[in-house]
């Protein structure tokens, strides 16, 4: 069986897969403990499985493990904690930009990426920048305000 | 067989162990004796001796608000801090059955009873405190989880009045309930609890707790609702 190592969240972690081609996604869910990247579709279409793979937006439950080898994951667990959320999370919360909560994992990885390219978005650059993360609820708006609310703290605290 | 092998398979035992013995925990609970019956006040909440509330709903939250709404309520009319409230849903071995989670009854069906049945508790502690403290329940009011004279001077807790004990009361469908013109809670856009989690990943959707708990490994709770 082929070991494979990569940082998860900031430490060295490694697995084992039989299957090169075994998404990203079921062993850090089933192997790793990282919960938050949620099983959606399973071919790329929905974003709930959204993490970051050096700090670019990637589907993890599309991309095989042996493309994430050697390097860094990050989910939405590493971002922060309810007591010390990322600034994305925090304008999340604040915005209550989420109803069942199963793709909000991806709204906020994605957000965190775009916001990582784009530090001040318009309106327009965050909705196609989110255009490719579904949302069953109806929590649209609100994501779009949180959004907004992120990249303005983030601006005062530059 | 190999020792490693036997180690792998004495641990999946033990977990299926685990697993049998959480399941038989409503069982347990409902032994316990706790009232159901939604005629009953107890049955849909209970003082505790540290003052703070547990309310008992069959309907649940699944990130629509329920959860802090029906605190609120509950709030509004015992007079009791919305964050010494908990609200415990789900679950009919331990809360009334309300009937199942959907086409918008949370609130018009299952808070409208914990609200009935919060006022029909107000009314007897009033009378608890009345006898304590030696006074009519007319001139008593219950503020911050205290029964307190209306013009001030010294007042006791509602844990030391009920605390752990039944209110043994039928819900009274005439107890008064407050005028809306003096909500203090109610309307009040407070932040809901599940959404730190679910932001951080700290806690699993509510999503995945009605669909994928079998596949959990952190979960037990298996919840009735649409998907």
């Amino acid at each position: 069986m082929a070991r494979y190592s990569f940082r998860l969240n900031g430490r060295a972690v490694r697995v084992d897969s039989w299957d090169p081609d075994q998404p990203l996604l079921y062993l850090l869910r089933n192997a790793l403990g990282t919960h938050a990247p949620k099983f959606g579709c399973g071919l790329g279409q929905c974003g709930s499985c959204t993490v970051l793979i050096d700090g670019k937006a990637a589907r993890s439950c599309i991309t095989p493990v042996r493309q994430a080898a050697d390097h860094a994951i990050t989910t939405l667990e590493g971002l922060g904690t309810p007591a010390k959320p990322d600034p994305v999370q925090a304008a999340f919360i604040a915005e209550q930009a989420a109803q069942c909560g199963y793709c909000t994992n991806g709204m906020i990885m994605t957000a965190k990426a775009l916001l990582n390219q784009t530090a001040n978005p318009t309106l327009e650059q965050i909705k196609q920048g989110l255009a490719g993360n579904l949302c069953r609820c109806g929590t649209h708006t609100r994501i779009l305000s949180a959004v907004l609310r992120a990249a303005k703290a983030s601006g005062r605290r530059a | 067989m190999k020792r490693r092998d036997f180690l792998r398979t004495g641990s999946a035992v033990i977990v299926s162990f685990a697993f049998g013995g959480s399941l038989q925990k409503p069982g347990l609970a409902q032994s316990s004796g706790k009232p159901l019956d939604p005629s009953q006040v107890d049955s849909f909440l209970a003082i505790n001796a540290d003052g703070s509330v547990t309310i008992y709903t069959s309907k649940v939250d699944v990130g629509t608000g329920l959860r802090i709404a029906m605190a609120q309520m509950a709030a509004e009319e015992l007079g009791v801090p919305v964050d010494r409230i908990t609200v415990l849903e789900g679950d009919t071995a331990l809360t009334p059955d309300q009937g199942g989670t959907g086409g918008s009854t949370g609130i018009p069906r299952g808070a409208v009873e914990v609200r009935q049945a919060a006022a029909t508790a107000r009314q007897a502690l009033l009378s608890l405190g009345a006898e304590r403290l030696k006074r009519p329940a007319t001139e008593l009011t219950l503020v911050d989880g205290q029964v307190r004279p209306v013009n001030g001077g010294t007042g006791i807790g509602i844990g030391a009045l009920a605390g752990g004990k039944r209110l043994d009361l039928k819900v009274d469908p005439r107890a008064p309930l407050k005028e809306p013109a003096r909500y203090a809670v109610v309307g009040k856009p407070l932040l809901r609890p599940d959404v730190p989690g679910k932001a951080t990943g700290h806690r699993i959707s509510a999503f995945q707790e009605c669909c994928m708990a079998g596949s959990s490994t952190r979960r037990r709770w298996v919840r009735s609702c649409y998907p």
